[in-house]
């Protein structure tokens, strides 16, 4: 027996959903970014509400994700990906690096977000920085939905 | 200098740090998780996890970077031009993409 395999199955669910709302936060930080910076300062509330609820779910994702790996690594990986399809091993390992790469600009986000205050317009010069960091979430994001969505339907743990 | 600047600064150099340091193999223990152990070596032929100890490095190293910078950039007062943030963001963008490309050679085209 694996570490958590019995309580694999329900942890890649609640993986899945935590994934489902870091990208709709994702998405909806961009929006509100785009919008704000265009002259709508009553979305910094909401904004800033969506940058929390964007670094919480990739963090809960990021750990649900590093808890069932070993299941993966031994159920999906060594039984299956590496004789069958050895490019999905790759597929994986990178689902993994930018997972990890783009944990920092997920929470980063949020913390400069944070920051601003809604009269002080000089805050809003960071905002470069909040668009490449979202930027990078967001890549890391659509790889890992896809790849992951992808593996599943090859063979899940 | 304000919080949003500061966090900015210290996030994007922490972030960009993180990005460069975890192109670089890492001595750290692997997990092998069919004998629920972790071992400094690599045994051929054994499936182990080196991912753990890789990523924890990076993200800590990174930390430290943003500590540092944070540091640095609270004892300024006068707000960055903007260039400056415009710089900062690029970094972290580039940074970014030549990680992953250099990840995605490693897994499909080259060695590790």
């Amino acid at each position: 027996m694996l570490f958590l395999e019995p309580w694999s199955k329900p942890l890649l669910f609640a993986h899945l959903i935590a994934a489902i709302a870091a990208c709709s936060s994702a998405v909806h930080v961009g929006c509100r970014l785009y919008l704000l910076m265009r002259g709508r300062p009553g979305l910094l509330k909401s904004l800033q509400l969506h940058a929390r609820i964007l670094a919480l779910s990739y963090a809960l994702a990021f750990v649900l994700g590093a808890l069932i790996y070993p299941v993966f690594r031994i159920r999906v990986r060594h039984e299956f990906l590496e004789s069958a399809f050895p490019a999905g091993v790759g597929l994986f390992e990178l689902k993994e690096h930018f997972a990890a790469l783009a944990l920092i600009p997920a929470i980063g986000v949020w913390m400069i977000l944070r920051a601003w205050e809604p009269r002080i317009v000089e805050d809003r010069q960071s905002a470069p920085v909040v668009y490449a960091m979202l930027a990078v979430v967001l890549a890391a994001l659509g790889y890992n939905a896809w790849s992951g969505w992808y593996l599943g339907s090859l063979r899940s743990i | 200098m304000r919080h949003a600047h500061t966090h900015a600064i210290s996030l994007a150099a922490a972030s960009a740090a993180c990005a460069l340091i975890y192109l670089f193999p890492v001595p750290g223990p692997r997990y092998y998780p069919l004998d629920h152990l972790w071992r400094m070596e690599t045994i051929a032929g054994e499936p182990s996890m080196g991912w753990y100890a890789h990523m924890a490095v990076a993200l800590f190293l990174g930390a430290i970077v943003a500590a540092i910078a944070h540091r640095i950039a609270r004892r300024r007062t006068a707000i960055p031009a903007k260039p400056m943030f415009h710089l900062l963001a690029a970094s972290v963008v580039a940074t970014a993409i030549l990680a992953a490309g250099v990840l995605t050679w490693r897994e499909f085209g080259g060695t590790h």
